[in-house]
């Protein structure tokens, strides 16, 4: 690198969420213009650090040194100040302004109390120059592709005079075309003195733009690479972390093909055709990396999202898709990844929570009062939720009990496949292990189980086969003796 | 319990301080007539406001029972007069008609996600003008009801020493509280109110709850127009039951209904019903300029909210 100029010394940064340390004792060293990619499988702690960077987050120790001088707690008005900016992975655009109007939004030209509309396009027309963007400062946004949105955000960024540009997965939303004019324009960036910090799970586009590359696994530094160490290889060994976790003892005994799913294409993926099964009495895992296209397989099966094409049939019968009313009616349920939003309804007590989808099999229109508690005593007791009264809301509860609720609810119906998303995020250890419990008693009555997971640990110790998503499709079926940690990232990526 | 019930025994509270101020300053409140009289309006006036409280309920509105009514009276006084046609007809004839217009509403709102609001703006506006043009614009009514004699003891009669309206408001309170607070279909309004999106994921069905709430406020609203137009015995289609949606909003809110849906129970309707009556009273009894009537109103509802508030933060 011909300047080596320290731009960003970040070390020793820590961070915890209620006991779990999410950031230990992280170190990042960014010199100007150079693109350093970042890199981690999910949840080692990628996230936080840019959270922190940007000024979302406080750290609960470190300290960060931007351009020689140290910086107090950062907060996201004086991070943008000092220039560093984040492109994140959603893009927040506001779609009914223009492209100037985003650009310049909450500090407009004004000639008086006017908004200064000529000047506020001229200004605009040079940050766009400067990334050689053909679109008009004009364009109203709701009128751009995802790729041209996501340089909006770029040329925003620059607009501050951004000396340091994060980007968070930007290319997780684009087609090969856009992504390739994505990275052209950090390779402008770096061309006009920009440092970019690029976070990404794509190895490819790391090797490609990257001039070295800062790895993190399970929240701390797990290997920095210069350029010519640079190769798939390493990349790969520096984000597996070296401890592979217990296996479960036993193996359960896996019967005949309950829940088929033939030829689903997602309407996020409808390229990538996925077939698999889910047999009487088996965990089946699904990982992958976030964005993989595992939600939506799940949502599709549940009857919430209708797919392109494709069919999914529970004991030889077909699923009506896009009904989920009659998906419940046929014993396939889902726990949700979203729970707080989606698995339970907070505001609402753990009784009519457990009970809201058998609350009508009981038959008559009338609730009984006494076996409405007696199956949320049930529950409580058998998933142990933590509580003082059943009719405390759930919003009272800890993220692992409302988890259990969210689970309760199903277990008080008959049921023939569960399908799980992220049954254990936010779920602290000791709720974990009785989940855990809960699932393997599942598959022992005969059930077949469906584990969505981005936790390798968790895949690996729960699942009987695990199948690996990436961009859409199934990337490759890892047996039992099969997994392992390295296995499934060489998959994913 | 009682932080349960901490909105419904703050408006009692009111409600009983209001009474002993309007009993002080004016003992007629007390009188058999006045009692008689103002029980009757909030009989009337209860059974409407219970219908729009079921809609609140799921997170909706019901803007139209004020123009229901009034197409409703209109069609009853030109079925029973002017066609002849028998009572027996008629009666469950203006019901399925509030009920029909109910399900149009719930359809809109359910299968083709208009907003409740606007759906039901736009039936204020419509039913108004049908009232007018089925009437020509014209009062309908029963003269002096020479036939009807026993359909009007329903609006101004009284059983047992109570007007014959609040007893039907009785009859429909018990109803409504069994169905919100006691039956499978309760539970599913009020997880769709709370979380359409959460209720779906555990299987209930939300555009069929979503549905019978809007039937529900139609044939409420139903009985009740049949019930106005024969306390009222003249129908004049351009005003009758102007504002009434209102009331209905009100004496709901007041009772401790979210308009975000989720939240309220039939005892805060009633005692909201029964204070926004008891105030239009103490506007007449005290020689308030009846100017005033609604600024009164207003005033008291939005004393309510900030009490509301001011609870909310010490319970939290």
């Amino acid at each position: 690198m011909a300047e080596s100029k320290s731009l960003l010394s970040a070390s020793n940064l820590t961070k915890s969420y209620g006991g779990v340390r999410a950031l230990d004792t992280v170190s990042l060293e960014l010199h100007t213009g150079e693109t350093v990619g970042l890199l981690g499988a999910n949840g080692a702690g990628k996230s936080t650090l840019i959270k922190i960077l940007c000024g979302l987050v406080t750290p609960d120790s470190g300290s960060i040194i931007f351009e020689g001088r140290q910086v107090g707690p950062l907060s996201p008005k004086v991070s943008e100040q000092l220039g560093i900016s984040v492109i994140h992975q959603e893009r927040h655009a506001l779609e009914n302004l223009t492209v100037a109007e985003n650009i310049y939004l909450g500090r407009e030209p004004k000639i008086g109390p006017f908004l200064d509309n000529r000047s506020l396009n001229a200004n605009t027309q040079v940050v766009l120059d400067r990334l050689r963007l053909e679109v008009s400062p004009s364009t109203p946004v709701q009128d751009l592709s995802n790729a041209q949105r996501q340089m909006v955000e770029i040329a925003r960024a620059l607009s501050f005079n951004a000396k340091l540009v994060i980007m968070d997965e930007p290319t997780s939303s684009l087609s090969e075309t856009e992504a390739e004019r994505l990275l052209t324009i950090v390779d402008e960036l770096r061309s006009q003195g920009v440092t970019v910090l690029y976070v990404s799970h794509r190895i490819d586009e790391i090797l490609r733009i990257a001039t070295r590359t800062v790895s993190l696994t399970d929240g701390k530094n797990s290997g920095n690479l210069a350029g010519g160490e640079m190769t798939r290889e390493n990349i790969i060994q520096s984000i597996i972390g070296r401890t592979e976790a217990a296996r479960r003892s036993e193996s359960r005994t896996a019967g005949d093909a309950r829940l088929v799913v033939s030829n689903v294409r997602t309407t996020k993926y409808p390229d990538s055709p996925v077939s698999f099964e889910v047999r009487r009495g088996e965990v089946l895992g699904i990982t992958g990396l976030v964005g993989s296209g595992r939600s939506e397989v799940a949502r599709v099966i549940f009857g919430i999202d209708r797919p392109v094409s494709g069919e999914v049939t529970i004991d030889g019968e077909p699923l009506k898709l896009g009904d989920t009313l009659d998906t419940i009616e046929k014993g396939v349920f889902l726990v949700p990844e979203d729970r707080r939003n989606l698995g339970v309804i907070l505001d609402f007590s753990i009784e009519r929570n457990i009970t809201l989808p058998s609350v009508k099999d009981a038959g008559g229109p009338i609730v009984s009062e006494a076996n409405s508690r007696a199956m949320a005593t049930t529950q409580i007791q058998n998933l142990s939720i933590k509580c003082a009264t059943m009719d405390q809301p759930v919003s009272s509860l800890s993220g692992g009990n409302q988890q259990k609720v969210a689970l309760g609810k199903w277990l008080a119906k008959d049921a023939r496949c569960l399908v799980l998303d992220e049954p254990t995020c936010g779920v602290d250890i000791g709720a974990r292990g009785e989940i855990y419990d809960q699932i393997d008693a599942m598959a022992k009555q005969g059930l077949a189980v469906l584990m969505i997971s981005s936790d390798t640990d968790e895949v690996l110790t729960q699942c009987d086969r695990v199948l690996v998503f990436s961009r859409g499709g199934v990337a490759g079926e890892l047996s039992r003796d099969q997994l392992s940690k390295d296995a499934i990232m060489r998959l994913a990526i | 319990m009682l932080n349960r019930y901490r909105k419904e025994l703050l408006l009692f509270g009111v409600l009983v301080v209001v009474c002993i101020f309007l009993t002080i300053r004016n003992p007629q409140f007390l009188s058999p007539t006045n009692l008689q009289n103002i029980t009757r309006q909030i009989g009337m006036y209860g059974i409407l406001s219970i219908g729009v409280a079921v809609v609140v309920v799921t997170g909706g509105i019901d803007l139209s029972v004020g123009s229901m009514c009034a197409l409703l009276g209109v069609l009853m006084a030109i079925g029973l007069v002017e066609k002849k046609m028998p009572p027996a007809v008629v009666i469950p004839g203006i019901l399925a008609v509030g009920g029909a217009l109910g399900w149009l509403h719930g359809i809109l709102v359910s299968r083709l996600k208009l907003q409740p609001f606007i759906v039901t703006l736009c039936g204020l506006l419509l039913y108004r003008g049908a009232a007018r043009f089925v009437a020509s614009d014209e009062s309908k009514g029963f003269g002096d009801s020479a036939g009807f004699e026993p359909l009007k003891q329903l609006a101004t009669g009284s059983v047992a020493g109570m007007s014959t309206a609040f007893v039907l408001f009785l009859i429909v309170t018990v109803l409504v509280g069994v169905l919100l607070h006691k039956s499978v279909l309760g539970r599913h309004l009020y997880a769709v109110g709370k979380n359409s999106e959460a209720a779906r994921y555990a299987g209930v069905n939300v555009l069929r709850v979503e549905t019978i709430a809007y039937v529900i406020a139609g044939v409420c609203t139903g009985v009740a127009a049949i019930l106005f137009a024969f306390y009222t015995n003249s129908i004049a289609p351009s005003s009758h039951g102007s504002y009434y949606e209102l009331y209905g909003v009100a004496a709901v809110v007041l009772g401790g209904f979210s308009l975000r849906g989720g939240e309220g129970t039939v005892i805060g309707v009633v005692l909201g019903v029964i204070l926004l009556q008891v105030l239009q009273n103490l506007v007449n009894l005290l020689g308030v300029p009846s100017s005033l009537n609604f600024a009164v109103m207003g005033f008291v509802i939005l004393i309510g909210a900030l009490l509301e508030k001011a609870f909310q933060k010490k319970a939290a």
